[in-house]
C-alpha cells in the first residue's frame, strides 16, 4: 500500500506544477488566486498521503493546519481583489 | 446554552487534535475553549438558528445529504465529459432569480450546493434573490425551481426558524 | 481483500478528479469557467482520496483526524470559490439574464 500512496503523491505532485503553470501565466490576479488554492489543496492531500506512508501521524495535524491557513489566504486575498484594500 | 454547546464542542475538537488525554490537556482544552467563546460571544451560530432540527427534519436532512453526494457526482461526471472532449462545448451566462428561503442557514446551504454541483457557480447572494453563474444553458435551465430547493423549503416548513438575515454586502 | 480493491478504487477515482481539475484549470478559456471546474473537481477528488485513506485507516484518532480534513475541505472550498468568484464579479460587469420563475408557476 505505501507504494500507491506515494504514487498518488507523485501524480499530485506533477498536477501541482501544471497548476503553478497557470499561477505563472494568469493573465488575470483571479487565475492565480484560483491556481494557488488547488495548490494548497493539493498540498494538504500529499501531506496526508505521506503522513500515511511513512507512518508519522502529526503530518496529519500539519495537513489540518494548512488546510485552515490557505483557506484563510484565499479569502485575504479575494476581499483584496473585491475591495481594494483589508481593513 | 449556546455558549455551553459550543465549549463541549470545542473541548472535543481539542481533545481529538491532541489525541491524549491526561488532566494536563482537558484543563488546557476548557480554558482554550473559553477564552474562543467569551472572545466570539455575539457571533456563535445558535440552535434555533439551523432549520428542521425536529424529527421529521433531521429525516429531510438525511435524504437531502445523500441526494446531495448522489448531484455531486453527477456534476464531476458532466464535467470531466465536457473538459476532456475535443470540443469545448460551453456557453457561460449569468442569471439571477428569487428564492423563497427564509432563514440564514438554508441560503448558504443551497448556495454551497448550487458550487458543488451540476454546472453551476453561486456569485452573490442578498435577502431574497442569488445570483449564479451557468457553464451551460441547460444548467442555467435545471437550476430554478430545483428538486434541492424545494427539499430546503420543506425542512423549514416543519418548524419555526429563529434567524434574520445578518448585514451582508 | 475487499478492503483493498475499495482503497484501490477510491485512491485512483481522487486521482483522475484531480487530475480533470488540472486539466479544466489549463483548457477553460475564462476566469468563471476555471472557478467552475476547480471547485468541483478538487473537492471530490479530496473527498475521495481522503475517504479512501479513511477505509484503509479505519476508526482510529488518525481517522477521526482524516475526518476533520475532510469537513474543512468541504467547508471552505466552495466558500473560498464563491467568495473569488464574487469578487471576480463586482470588478468586471457581466451581462445578467433575470428569471422570475416563481410569478409563472
Amino acid at each position: 500500500m505505501d507504494e500507491l500512496f506515494i504514487g498518488v503523491a507523485l501524480i499530485l505532485l506533477v498536477t501541482i506544477f501544471v497548476a503553478l503553470y497557470r499561477a505563472i501565466i494568469g493573465p488575470t490576479p483571479a487565475d492565480r488566486i484560483i491556481a494557488i488554492n488547488v495548490i494548497g489543496t493539493k498540498a494538504v492531500i500529499v501531506m496526508v498521503l505521506i503522513s500515511f506512508a511513512f507512518d508519522q501521524a502529526f503530518f496529519l495535524d500539519v495537513g489540518l493546519v494548512y488546510a485552515l491557513i490557505s483557506f484563510l489566504a484565499t479569502v485575504g486575498m479575494a476581499k483584496y481583489l473585491e475591495k481594494g484594500r483589508l481593513d | 446554552m449556546t455558549q455551553v454547546m459550543w465549549l463541549v464542542l470545542l473541548v472535543l475538537f481539542w481533545l481529538v487534535l491532541a489525541g491524549a488525554w491526561s488532566w494536563q490537556v482537558v484543563l488546557a482544552a476548557v480554558v482554550a475553549a473559553m477564552l474562543v467563546v467569551a472572545s466570539n460571544r455575539d457571533s456563535l451560530l445558535k440552535p434555533q438558528e439551523i432549520p428542521g432540527m425536529n424529527g421529521r427534519g433531521l429525516r429531510l436532512w438525511l435524504i437531502y445529504v445523500l441526494r446531495f453526494v448522489l448531484e455531486l457526482f453527477k456534476a464531476n461526471v458532466q464535467v470531466a465529459k465536457i473538459v476532456l472532449s475535443p470540443r469545448l462545448r460551453i456557453a457561460p451566462r449569468v442569471i439571477h432569480f428569487p428564492t423563497r428561503i427564509q432563514s440564514e442557514v438554508g441560503r448558504v446551504v443551497l448556495a454551497t450546493t448550487i458550487s458543488l454541483t451540476p454546472g453551476t457557480l453561486t456569485l452573490h447572494v442578498t435577502r431574497d434573490s442569488l445570483w449564479v453563474h451557468a457553464l451551460t444553458k441547460e444548467a442555467a435551465d435545471g437550476v430554478q425551481g430545483w428538486i434541492m430547493e424545494e427539499l430546503l423549503l420543506q425542512i423549514e416548513a416543519t418548524g419555526k426558524v429563529d434567524g434574520g438575515w445578518m448585514n451582508c454586502s | 481483500m475487499l478492503k483493498d480493491v475499495l482503497v484501490v478504487l477510491l485512491l485512483s477515482g481522487g486521482t483522475f478528479f484531480f487530475i480533470v481539475g488540472t486539466v479544466c484549470l489549463i483548457r477553460l478559456p475564462d476566469v468563471f469557467t476555471r472557478i467552475h471546474a476547480t471547485t468541483k473537481c478538487d473537492t471530490l477528488g479530496a473527498g475521495l482520496l481522503l475517504l479512501g485513506l479513511l477505509v484503509y485507516q479505519g476508526l482510529t484518532v488518525p481517522g477521526a483526524k482524516l475526518v476533520l480534513i475532510l469537513g474543512f475541505l468541504w467547508l471552505t472550498n466552495p466558500t473560498g470559490s464563491h467568495l473569488l468568484a464574487r469578487a471576480v464579479y463586482w470588478r468586471q460587469q457581466v451581462p445578467v439574464e433575470t428569471f422570475d420563475y416563481t410569478k409563472e408557476g
